[in-house]
């Protein structure tokens, strides 16, 4: 098939591409909080339901992981680093905790279950995803430090140029 | 960013419209408009487009000095 011509200037291209990145936001926020929504209101038993929504989300997700770390960029505002991955696995562990405790608490809440209980259960939540996180992101990191290194000794030697 | 006065006159010195120079060029009117706003830095390969249509060097049409680039 014949490709066809990009009828936008450098201008609007940028435009476009904000856009779209704007919109490619709007959905990732969206479904995540379709899926927390989804599993907060049906329970731990709606994995049938939200199985699409999850796919997407994971999709985008891991595309962007692997874009970046394939172009050996990591965060406009944050450096890579330890103190950054403990940050990021701390947040994500207080949201997996806050949402598993409402998940429970909205299951089994009304037939007398503990308040402690539903905490216990969003800790030990809390605590898996905090090691996960941690463990993936430090992973990640080392990927990424070694092919933003392989990706600038790729470039020709300044000498040799000259 | 400075509005581009340079583009300005050498278009008026053409007795080009920016829609002239934008057609000429290969870019929208309102592309056109916003570099000579100041509001778009286009890109090198535009800059020498337009130098080329314009008949003028990129020092004309584009240098800034120090005061003018803050």
């Amino acid at each position: 098939m014949k490709k066809r011509r990009n009828k936008l200037d450098e201008m609007q291209e940028q435009k476009m591409l904000h856009i779209e990145s704007k919109g490619c936001w709007i959905a990732f926020i969206g479904l995540m909080i379709v899926i927390a929504a989804q599993l907060v209101y049906y329970g731990t038993d709606c994995g049938n339901q939200i199985i699409g929504e999850t796919i997407v989300f994971l999709c985008m997700g891991c595309y962007v992981l692997a874009a970046c770390v394939k172009n050996g960029v990591w965060d406009r505002k944050f450096e890579p680093g330890f103190k950054v991955n403990l940050c990021a696995s701390l947040i994500a562990a207080v949201a997996s905790g806050v949402l598993k405790f409402a998940i429970i608490y909205r299951e089994y809440g009304a037939d007398g279950v503990a308040v402690g209980a539903a905490a216990a259960a969003a800790s030990v939540n809390s605590i898996n995803t905090f090691i996960l996180c941690f463990i993936l992101l430090s992973v990640m990191l080392l990927v990424y430090r070694w092919r933003k290194n392989r990706l600038e000794n790729a470039l020709p030697d300044e000498k040799e140029e000259k | 960013m400075a509005r581009n006065i340079p583009i300005k006159v050498a278009r008026a010195e053409k007795d080009m419209t920016q829609k002239a120079l934008a057609e000429a060029v290969g870019i929208s009117r309102q592309t056109m408009n916003a570099i000579e706003q100041g509001e778009y830095n286009p890109t090198i390969k535009l800059c020498r487009s337009i130098c080329r249509v314009l008949g003028k060097s990129l020092d004309e049409l584009f240098w800034e000095d120090e005061e003018q680039e803050g």
